[in-house]
């Protein structure tokens, strides 16, 4: 215990910030990878990977060498990007009950179309998972990107969203039960064949 | 195993979840069952479809922004040392603002005790229970939460 005190204290802040680099430069690409999937937005993705990487920095004392790093920057993400929403939310709601000068009130909608990384997407299924995903709330969301894209374990994704296995394996069924029904309802040509039932 | 049993279990299987047996029992089942067998399907079209959703590549110059706003942060980052004397000071007044406050204490009423007090107690812990018929002395006696 004295020892881990200790060496917190006694590391260089130099040494510490070349030694948290050094991992930024390792994994940011694949941060912004699922930032991009939480966001389903290239500008807001990246906010979320400065802000994480600037959590991240700001407690690395806490940070334990023995863990991957990925799994404990998930976890700060997971937070950021809940933060991020619930302030959103926020926002939108403060603009509603302040009209502007025409006296009408406005809400700050991105335009998806307009975004330049909307050409590149694929048209057909993955879109409309895209918009599904964006549809769920955050831990919903964040529990199945973990298990589909990050391949994790249930209990590695409980530990990075600090809670229990069961509510990890709940939040994945429901989760992939909103998928397919708004892919039935968003699609149903082709995925008309789908079991919405279920 | 039933169709039902089968169809809670099939997210866990898909993510490989289960244990041996449970999971040697579901795939029993799904080679037998066409309908469980084309949920399970489902499940596994939309978890690849996630797996690859479309990601651009990185903006440009990300790593450098990184790299900027981690080197601001760390200009006003504080080593945790630099707080130690803030929190040396707050409790050295706090230990001195206490020990004030006790010896600047309003001095108490003296107990008129006439008779040998045979142990110590506490000037707020006690009262003088009056004088004793038998010995005339003025016992001291110590307070009870009921009498406070």
């Amino acid at each position: 215990m004295l020892a881990i005190l200790t060496r917190e204290r006694t590391i260089p802040v130099e040494e510490r910030r070349a030694l948290f680099e050094s991992l930024m430069q390792r994994s940011y690409r694949q941060a912004f990878s699922l930032a991009y999937r939480l966001t389903n937005n290239a500008a807001e993705a990246e906010d979320l990977v400065q802000e994480t990487f600037v959590r991240a920095f700001r407690f690395f004392h806490r940070y334990d060498e023995t863990l991957p790093f990925t799994n404990w920057l998930y976890r700060i993400m997971s937070n950021a990007h809940i933060d991020m929403v619930r302030r959103r939310g926020r926002l939108k709601m403060t603009s509603l009950e302040q009209p502007s000068a025409n006296g009408l009130a406005t809400v700050e909608v991105p335009d998806a179309d307009s975004s330049p990384d909307r050409d590149f997407l694929d048209n057909s299924m993955g879109e409309h998972v895209q918009n599904a995903l964006s549809t769920m709330t955050p831990e919903f969301r964040t529990a199945v990107l973990l298990a589909d894209v990050e391949g994790m374990a249930y209990e590695e994704i409980a530990e990075v969203m600090n809670t229990s296995v069961g509510t990890v394996r709940s939040r994945i069924h429901r989760g992939r039960k909103q998928l397919r029904k708004h892919l039935v309802k968003s699609a149903p040509d082709v995925y008309g064949g789908m079991n919405n039932e279920l | 195993m039933n169709c039902n049993h089968v169809q809670r279990l099939l997210c866990d299987f898909v993510d490989g979840e289960l244990a041996g047996n449970q999971m040697l029992a579901v795939r029993r089942h799904l080679n037998d069952c066409p309908a469980c067998s084309a949920e399970r399907d489902e499940i596994v079209a939309v978890k690849s479809t996630v797996a690859n959703l479309f990601v651009p590549e990185c903006p440009q110059g990300l790593e450098s922004r990184l790299m900027a706003a981690i080197a601001n942060e760390s200009t006003s980052y504080m080593p945790r040392r630099s707080y130690r004397p803030v929190w040396a000071v707050c409790a050295a007044a706090a230990a001195c603002l206490a020990f004030l406050a006790v010896a600047n204490r309003p001095e108490q009423k003296t107990l008129q005790a006439t008779g040998v007090v045979p142990y110590e107690i506490a000037r707020d812990q006690a009262y003088s229970g009056g004088g004793d018929s038998l010995s005339g002395h003025y016992p001291i006696m110590p307070v009870s939460h009921g009498s406070r």
